[in-house]
């Protein structure tokens, strides 16, 4: 019997959920012991993914970053990692529901609803064969990773603060904003290293850095606008609901750039050489 | 006395508008608006087509580009064209904005300058006011049994924790004041900076780019590059690289650069390697079907040959581009009077020799219009007309793309410089604390300045080590 990658792939989903049902149950009783559970599931879950990606490089004979399907498991393995690594760093405990909610949320794609010629392994089409593809996606993952756990910060800081409804056991609002705040700051460097190494390859490939394709725009989009939350943060003093709600939409953004923006330039009738 | 008051008003009303301009011109609120203005500006850009400098520089191209967004448009298509919404990256308004989010990015790090220098030139003192150990954000009290021991245990502790030191040696108490990574703060100067840089280096590209968008080489043809540079590159062949299973893998491009007849440079480039020659890079685009055409007449001379439109004749060997490759090229023979039609039955797609498509050829003598020979023709076959003889061999073109951009590598720089700011600001923390040393006590103090949380955490863990290392 010959071990795919696909299986892994599948059992990731239900790893996840498991691990988000515990860190739910962890916030109503008994939260340092769910919490130790749930990160169990995490760990799990992330090496799960780890395996998955290593053995479909193996299958592909290339780095897993070439299409929406691989991308999605690269993303689900930095969300997973950034979160249990900002876990470690910041002590901070009880965050597990909602940043594992987004976690699933991205394992989705890949365990349920790639479609079968997505998951097949394909030889490299010749536009990315280059290192570029590496350190462009690989950062794209790891920011937009980062960008996922904030944002499932963000969303349990919003909900927390609605308040009779937020049960004693969730962490306190400034934890959650500082843990948030900790993944906005891994995420930032990431995308903005997205923005120059996408430059270089575009340099390389087509003679020019920076063409305004849709792409490329709505990149620099997302990245603007976490300039503007972090601007607003450090200068302005912002804290609280309005960055949660910033951090918040800058997912959205993040994820309009991967999926939607294939559609817009569909619908609106724009060229664009990162659609192929 | 009138004139000299009214000259003063003058000047501090000038003097008054000079430091509000300055002030606007620093203030965080216009960076924000220019950034939401810029942010929604380019997400504008993204919901209309935009016309390109290559369209625009066309008027062919930019006529059917505007029929184009009539027909999709209609009666809108002109209004939303005076607005400018189809040219939102190259409007006056949007280059506006740049220009004075450059001169705000330049003004707030110019602003920060004085304060960024006083804090890394000046190290915290030592502060003996025993009420500022009790009102610190983070505070901690440990007792102490040996005042001389306790004294090296914390400078032990301290230099671990890479605290650079101040103290004050007084009879009743030791005072220290440590500090570290004070260098931190010249994180955001670094990335203000990169960011004026990387502006720069736009402006140097948008204003020296130059770029030849497509050209079409055939086999052996020899483009000169111009520009101010005295070299050609010549086309020596194309190839299609293929995996074990078929699909493509890569295309590839044999390229030479010529310098005064002479070989300078060789080299295969591909779809992610262009060739680099004195600043210039030629980047592979794209290929297609090419026939080269050798022809002798019927003494076996070298046969003239020249394409339709060219006035340049050539000796025994044509090529042929087939741009696009269902279109037709025309040939003449000046010798023979007779006009040559050629088309592709089907374009080249494997790049194997048996699957060249077949030629459709008609020969057409010059003043009819009727052709005298109708035929097909396969690759490397030869054709006997009129005694001459035709053999059409299969071969490709490749499209390269010749570009000089020197503003790039400091775009490029000024980015990984904003990068290396970014980092410093956010992973490094400057932190302070002060010491008060007695015979049996120990007071420490800290302020949480940026990252509350995170020197909460720090500052406990401080005062966890010191009372190891003390006990």
């Amino acid at each position: 019997m010959s071990i795919n990658s696909s299986a892994f792939v599948t059992l990731t989903w239900p790893l996840v959920a498991s691990a988000v049902l515990t860190y739910a149950a962890g916030l109503t009783r008994k939260r340092r012991l769910w919490d130790l559970l749930g990160t169990g599931l995490a760990v799990g879950a992330l090496l799960t993914v780890t395996l998955a990606l290593l053995l479909r490089a193996f299958e592909a004979g290339h780095w897993p970053l070439s299409n929406a399907y691989e991308f999605s498991l690269a993303l689900l393995w930095s969300v997973l990692a950034t979160f249990l690594l900002l876990e470690r760093m910041t002590h901070i405990k009880g965050l597990g529901a909602f940043v594992m909610g987004v976690a699933l949320l991205v394992a989705t794609y890949p365990a349920l609803l790639a479609p079968d010629w997505a998951r097949e392994a394909r030889p490299l089409l010749p536009a990315l064969r280059t290192s570029w593809l590496q350190l462009h996606v690989t950062t794209g993952a790891l920011a937009y990773g980062a960008f996922a756990v904030a944002c499932g910060a963000s969303l349990m800081y919003l909900i927390g603060g609605l308040g009779s409804a937020s049960p004693d056991s969730f962490p306190s609002s400034s934890s959650i904003e500082e843990f948030s705040y900790r993944a906005l700051t891994l995420g930032y460097p990431w995308m903005s290293l997205v923005l120059i190494t996408g430059a270089v390859w575009a340099q390389i490939a087509w003679g020019r850095y920076w063409g305004w394709d849709i792409k490329e725009t709505w990149s620099l989009v997302t990245w603007l606008l976490y300039t503007l939350l972090l601007h607003l943060r450090a200068v302005r003093g912002w804290r609280g609901k309005p960055i949660a709600a910033l951090t918040i939409l800058g997912f959205v953004m993040v994820l309009f750039t991967f999926l939607g923006v294939g559609w817009l330039a569909h619908r609106v009738g724009l060229q664009s050489l990162h659609l192929y | 006395v009138r004139e000299v008051s009214t000259s003063a008003a003058a000047g501090t009303e000038g003097r008054y508008l000079v430091r509000r301009a300055w002030r606007i011109i620093c203030s965080i609120k216009t960076t924000v608006v220019l950034l939401t203005a810029i942010t929604l500006l380019s997400l504008l850009g993204t919901v209309f087509p935009q016309l390109t400098s290559e369209v625009h520089a066309d008027p062919d191209t930019y006529g059917q580009w505007l029929a184009a967004a009539e027909a999709r448009y209609g009666g809108l298509s002109q209004p939303l064209h005076g607005l400018g919404l189809f040219n939102v990256y190259s409007s006056s308004l949007f280059i506006l904005l740049l220009a004075v989010l450059f001169l705000n990015g330049l003004a707030c790090t110019a602003n920060r300058l004085h304060s960024i220098w006083r804090a890394l030139a000046t190290s915290p003192r030592p502060v003996k006011d025993e009420n500022f150990y009790a009102r610190a954000t983070c505070h901690a009290s440990l007792r102490v049994s040996s005042r001389e021991e306790a004294r090296h245990a914390m400078a032990a502790v301290l230099s671990r924790h890479r605290y650079r030191l101040t103290s004050e040696e007084q009879k009743e108490a030791t005072y220290v004041a440590g500090h570290k990574n004070r260098f931190s703060r010249t994180g955001t100067l670094i990335t203000h900076s990169a960011l004026i840089l990387l502006t720069l280096g736009a402006v140097w590209s948008v204003r020296s780019r130059w770029t030849e968008p497509a050209v079409i080489l055939g086999p052996g043809q020899v483009f000169d590059i111009g520009h101010g540079h005295h070299f050609q590159v010549r086309h020596d062949g194309f190839e299609i690289e293929r995996y074990e299973q078929g699909p493509v893998k890569d295309y590839l491009s044999h390229l030479t650069v010529l310098r005064n007849g002479s070989v300078a440079l060789a080299k295969t480039i591909r779809v992610n390697d262009p060739l680099s020659y004195e600043g210039v890079a030629i980047h592979l685009s794209a290929a297609g079907p090419a026939v080269r055409v050798l022809g002798w007449d019927a003494d076996g001379q070298l046969l003239s040959m020249q394409t339709s439109g060219d006035q340049q004749v050539s000796e025994g060997l044509l090529i042929l581009n087939f741009d696009p490759p269902q279109g037709e090229q025309s040939m003449h023979l000046p010798s023979m009077e007779v006009d040559l039609d050629l088309s592709l039955i089907e374009p080249v797609t494997t790049g194997s020799a048996d699957e060249m498509p077949f030629l459709a050829l008609e020969a057409v003598p010059v003043g009819q219009t009727e052709p005298s020979v109708v035929t097909r023709v396969r690759p490397g076959e030869t054709l006997l007309l009129s005694g001459a003889s035709l053999q059409f061999l299969p071969d490709y073109y490749t499209v390269v793309q010749v570009v000089s951009d020197p503003g790039f590598p400091l775009v490029i720089l000024a980015g990984l410089l904003g990068v290396a700011g970014l980092s410093i600001s956010f992973f490094f923390h400057p932190s302070r604390v002060w010491l008060k040393l007695m015979e049996s006590e120990l007071l420490v103090a800290g302020p949480a300045e940026r990252n509350k949380i995170a020197f909460e955490e720090h500052f406990t863990r401080l005062v966890s080590d010191l009372r190891n290392e003390i006990q």
